[in-house]
């Protein structure tokens, strides 16, 4: 993907954008950012990720290199940083939140910052392994997963309305969540 | 002894065997350690899946509000 944002393929930036905003979503939602401070935070983030030299086809150059570590930790700290350098701003200006979404104080310097950024990134790796199985897999199988482990629908149910054995829904459920498992391990290696 | 196959054990975890069968399978379970290793595991597959659920759900939501609230230069 990353190299696809470098050659302008423009499949590689909807990629990019998709992965990367509701990772910077649910890290402001964490620290309680207001919708426009979300969108500030995204602003920042970007204009740290991307030269401001704009490429061919008008794209803007992803400032990011190899030497620079993985992509993966890489952002995840730009967003960390930049999502701080808001908060200590919006400190000073005495209008910062003071408990996050989850109704909860927190700390600037919260020492688990770091592992619920990373908790955030499997979150977005797993919804894309979702949709690549979602093209790949029967739809028998992947409706049988929504249902049971998403939407809490049991398994009986299914197994009527699909017109197919328990074991049969159990055996869906199970060939969805082991393709799903080994397409994360994969971006997991990017 | 007659084992549990994979799939009674499967059918007890998410509670969709009768109670009579159910009691019959637990029952056997306390007795049985091979049988009792293949629940454990089918155990922690099964609270794996729902933890993985639980998570795309989540994420859905994060998404939704992601593109109701924030909006990227090509968007
Ligand atoms: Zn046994």
């Amino acid at each position: 993907m990353l190299s696809g944002v470098g050659r302008n393929d423009s499949n590689a930036w909807q990629h990019f954008y998709d992965r990367y905003k509701v990772l910077v979503y649910m890290c402001g939602k964490r620290y309680g950012f207001s919708p426009m401070d979300l969108d500030d935070l995204l602003s920042r983030v970007m204009s740290k990720c991307f030269t401001s030299s704009v490429g061919q086809g008008g794209h803007a150059i992803l400032s990011y290199d190899r030497s620079k570590g993985r992509f993966r930790d890489y952002f995840c700290r730009i967003v960390s940083n930049e999502a701080i350098t808001m908060l200590r701003e919006m400190k000073r200006r005495r209008e910062v939140p003071t408990e996050n979404s989850d109704g909860k104080e927190f700390d600037i310097a919260d020492e688990n910052a770091e592992a619920s950024m990373q908790k955030e990134y499997r979150m977005c790796l797993l919804n894309e392994a979702f949709q690549q199985v979602k093209r790949e897999l029967p739809s028998r199988q992947i409706q049988a997963f929504i249902a049971v482990r998403m939407d809490g629908v049991s398994p009986k149910r299914i197994s009527q309305m699909q017109n197919v054995s328990l074991a049969t829904v159990y055996n869906d459920i199970t060939a969805v969540t082991d393709a799903m498992r080994k397409i994360v391990s994969q971006l997991e290696e990017e | 002894m007659c084992h549990l196959s994979e799939f009674q054990i499967q059918e007890l975890l998410s509670g969709d065997c009768g109670v009579f069968a159910a009691w019959m399978r637990r029952r056997h379970l306390k007795k049985c350690t091979e049988c009792s290793k293949k629940a454990d595991c089918l155990k922690r597959e099964l609270d794996e899946q729902c933890r993985l659920g639980k998570e795309l759900k989540a994420y859905q939501k994060y998404s939704n509000e992601a593109s109701a609230t924030m909006r990227l230069p090509r968007e």
